[in-house]
């Protein structure tokens, strides 16, 4: 990993902005309202528009997938250890209709 | 079209098959693979466009050279039940 050391033996934080301030408090505390707070702002709007319901795909027991050689050490042995019942199959099928 | 009895083996005398560069080493497990597909996939081809099927023997033998019989029948079965994760 050749990083190049010179830019980080400089003073001055050259972020996305490229300010002028040192490296003190003030620029940073700019940067988390402006730039990093909205950032988030978006990401979690971004993430609300593309949320809810959508079908799940169709059960089909491929031989590669859900592989069972030897039951797994907890609950019943069956199930993964995040088992979601609404989107993960058991190798048999889903479990709800 | 997929329906495994239906295919008979085609007459003829056939030879072992021929190199193909593509597969260079020892190691023909890909080369049996990709004529078992090609195979497939031409029969679904030619019959969609309802063509003879005649060219497709050559994968046929091919891959009944190479490939182990018990893959063959596993193979068969999983595409009869729609479960073989192969794209055909």
């Amino acid at each position: 990993m050749a990083l190049p050391l010179r830019p980080l033996t400089r003073g001055v934080a050259s972020a996305a902005k490229g300010g002028h301030g040192g490296a003190g408090a003030r620029t940073w505390r700019l940067l988390t309202f402006v730039l990093a707070l909205p950032s988030v702002a978006l990401c979690t709007f971004n993430s609300y528009l593309h949320s809810g319901h959508r079908p799940r795909p169709e059960f089909r027991p491929y031989q590669h997938l859900r592989i069972r050689t030897k039951p797994y050490p907890w609950g019943d042995g069956n199930h993964t250890l995040f088992h979601n019942s609404h989107v993960n199959p058991l190798p048999t099928g889903y479990e709800h209709p | 079209m997929l329906d495994v009895e239906a295919q008979e083996p085609p007459k003829g005398k056939w030879s072992t098959p021929p190199f193909d560069p593509r597969f260079p080493s020892q190691n023909q497990i890909r080369n049996c693979y990709q004529n078992f597909l090609d195979y497939h996939r031409c029969l679904k081809t030619r019959t969609r466009r309802g063509k003879s099927t005649q060219p497709c023997e050559y994968y046929f033998r091919v891959y009944h050279s190479l490939c182990p019989i018990s893959w063959v029948e596993s193979w068969n079965e999983q595409i009869k039940n729609g479960i073989f994760a192969g794209k055909i």
